[in-house]
């Protein structure tokens, strides 16, 4: 992943800008409003900043790896090898994202530092906050694998899932509370979004900011454990399953 | 010992047949047509370990997917498939362990890296010990010169020494069972002749059983006792080399060089052909080459009347090449 340097310096650039882009918004909607649904402009700020940070943790890279060594057939030469299949997946896409984290975290911790700074931001956080905050981080990295691993193995049964996985990501991003907080939406959707666990993703901010009670915490992640492990019966059987029907064309 | 045994194998797959244009999709999308295909069609064969087997066919005949029956990587449709005791797709890594690949078209190392990392990560994936991995890189990178482009990225490597490196890739752990599926496809003569000797030298002191897929008959001559012949997804020949040149490899190739090719009239085998009526004559620059039927006309009787016609520089005698003979089941089956 270091290997191409072009690729990540730019994307790095394309991160910040956007970020600033995005407290300029909130600056500007904040203007007419100290408080929006319990949220005022310093935790909007912050809520976007560490969503952001931790969102690596939710990486679907898997769908992409996976789906691309179908097609391609590579996929045979990873059969071959006497190691599992999902788990040189995880191993990878975990390298990847410890990667990705290393690379986000010192630019955040500076634009963080400057926020807090310029915008003289106070950020009251107690050590078992972070320690509930952490606990979520490991369980939205296997859930969100899980998902994206089941997504990978529908391209054994049709050979385009280009649409469909942007499709997903961007669903994804709403649910989860990446873009605004969950609790901007209306009452109707979040009933839906309930049932969901990708309201977790965002959990990890909001237990941070002091949104969410410690027992609420966890409880949810009690929760969120049990989710990941439905997901995991459930991708690793569709697995199995669609293993007997693969084609690999050519040689 | 029999390490690979398999009865009765089938593998279909269903194709969805399309007709060009716009009407085609449109009509794709609601009544698909539906072709089955017998890719492997009831296929039964044992292999003995130690056994070098040539695996050939023409293309589409099924060979590499009753290879890929074999490594696990498909499930048959039905039928039996046994290797070293075990069903290959319902224990894929206990397989895997005991197995080496090559499949000629695709690489098994890692695209980006340079290659001495995708040694480094295979000798973890296969467990193998320090001295081991140390003595058998030692002993390939002089075979096939690994120094010049070990520390480069897989992607930037000549075909040539993309194969090498594959090759080597399915050695280090010193598998039980080879599979080569075109090990010698885009490389050289020198590279060939040291492919051909590390597989020989091999099979000598460990006897590795190899399964051998290739359209290079040479390599075939040089490595398999045995061959099997796979043509539309049956077996249509399983038996050894020495008895497929001798049943089908009845003609004779006489090469005739002369010193001026003025003198010579072809006529003279007009009476031979009588006997045999396939036999080809044909002169070109000087070349007199005679094509017949061994079983039909003797040797003596090709070469008299040419002896006493005109002035002969040199006569090559041979038995027809193991590639006409090849090509001439494929065409016109057994």
């Amino acid at each position: 992943m270091f290997i191409y340097r072009g690729t990540i310096i730019l994307w790095l650039l394309l991160d910040v800008f956007q970020f600033f882009m995005m407290v300029f918004l909130w600056m500007s909607v904040y203007e007419y409003n100290q408080s929006i649904q319990g949220f005022t402009l310093h935790e909007m700020l912050l809520y976007y900043l560490i969503t952001n940070l931790l969102y690596v943790f939710s990486d679907t890279e898997a769908m992409y790896i996976m789906s691309e060594e179908i097609r391609e057939g590579r996929i045979s030469m990873m059969l071959i090898k006497p190691i599992s299949y999902k788990a040189r997946l995880y191993s990878e896409v975990f390298g990847r994202v410890i990667g990705i984290f290393s690379l986000t975290l010192p630019i955040v911790g500076i634009t963080a530092g400057v926020l807090l700074w310029a915008f003289k931001i106070p950020f009251p956080i107690t050590g078992l906050q972070v320690l509930l905050a952490i606990g979520f981080v490991p369980l939205i990295f296997m859930l969100m694998f899980e998902f994206a691993y089941f997504f990978g193995t529908i391209s054994i049964h049709t050979t385009n899932v280009f649409g469909l996985a942007i499709l997903m990501n961007v669903v994804i991003r709403i649910v989860s509370g990446q873009l605004i907080p969950l609790a901007l939406y209306p009452t109707a959707i979040l009933n839906v979004i309930d049932y969901l666990p990708f309201k977790y993703i965002s959990y990890p901010t909001l237990v941070m900011l002091g949104k969410i009670s410690t027992t609420d915490a966890i409880q949810g992640l009690l929760i969120l454990a049990i989710w990941v492990l439905v997901f995991n019966l459930f991708s690793n059987l569709i697995f199995k399953l669609s293993m007997k029907k693969i084609v690999v064309f050519g040689g | 010992m029999e390490i690979i045994k398999v009865e009765n194998l089938k593998k279909e797959f269903i194709i969805y047949e399309k007709e060009p244009g716009l009407k085609g999709v449109i009509k794709s999308f609601y009544n698909a047509k539906k072709i089955v295909k017998k890719a492997v069609d009831d296929v039964s064969f044992t292999i003995q370990q130690g056994e070098i087997v040539g695996y050939i066919g023409p293309n589409g005949a099924g060979k590499s997917t009753t290879i890929k029956m074999l490594t696990g990587i498909l499930t048959p449709t039905s039928g039996e498939v046994r290797v070293d005791g075990i069903i290959p797709y319902q224990k894929r890594t206990v397989n895997a362990k005991k197995i080496g690949v090559v499949f000629g078209q695709r690489t098994q190392l890692w695209w980006d890296l340079p290659l001495i990392e995708s040694f480094t990560v295979l000798k973890e994936i296969y467990q193998i010990s320090d001295a081991d991995y140390k003595e058998r890189l030692a002993y390939f990178t002089e075979l096939f010169g690994l120094n010049e482009f070990i520390k480069q990225p897989v992607r930037q490597l000549s075909l040539g020494q993309r194969m090498k490196a594959d090759i080597v890739a399915s050695l280090l752990h010193n598998p039980k069972l080879l599979f080569l599926d075109e090990p010698t496809i885009g490389l050289d003569v020198i590279a060939k002749e040291n492919i051909r000797k590390t597989l020989k030298d091999i099979h000598e002191k460990y006897q590795t059983t190899i399964i051998l897929t290739t359209h290079d008959l040479a390599d075939i001559e040089e490595l398999c006792d045995r061959i099997m012949m796979i043509d539309q997804g049956k077996i249509i020949y399983d038996g050894s080399l020495e008895t497929i040149k001798a049943k089908f490899g009845s003609k004779k190739i006489v090469c005739f060089t002369l010193k001026n090719d003025s003198d010579i009239d072809l006529k003279v085998f007009e009476s031979l052909k009588q006997k045999d009526a396939d036999l080809t004559c044909s002169i070109e620059n000087k070349q007199l080459t005679v094509i017949f039927n061994k079983l039909k006309i003797n040797v003596g009787d090709i070469i008299g009347p040419v002896l006493t016609q005109t002035e002969v520089l040199d006569i090559d005698i041979s038995d027809d090449h193991l590639e006409n003979i090849i090509k001439a089941i494929y065409k016109n089956g057994l």
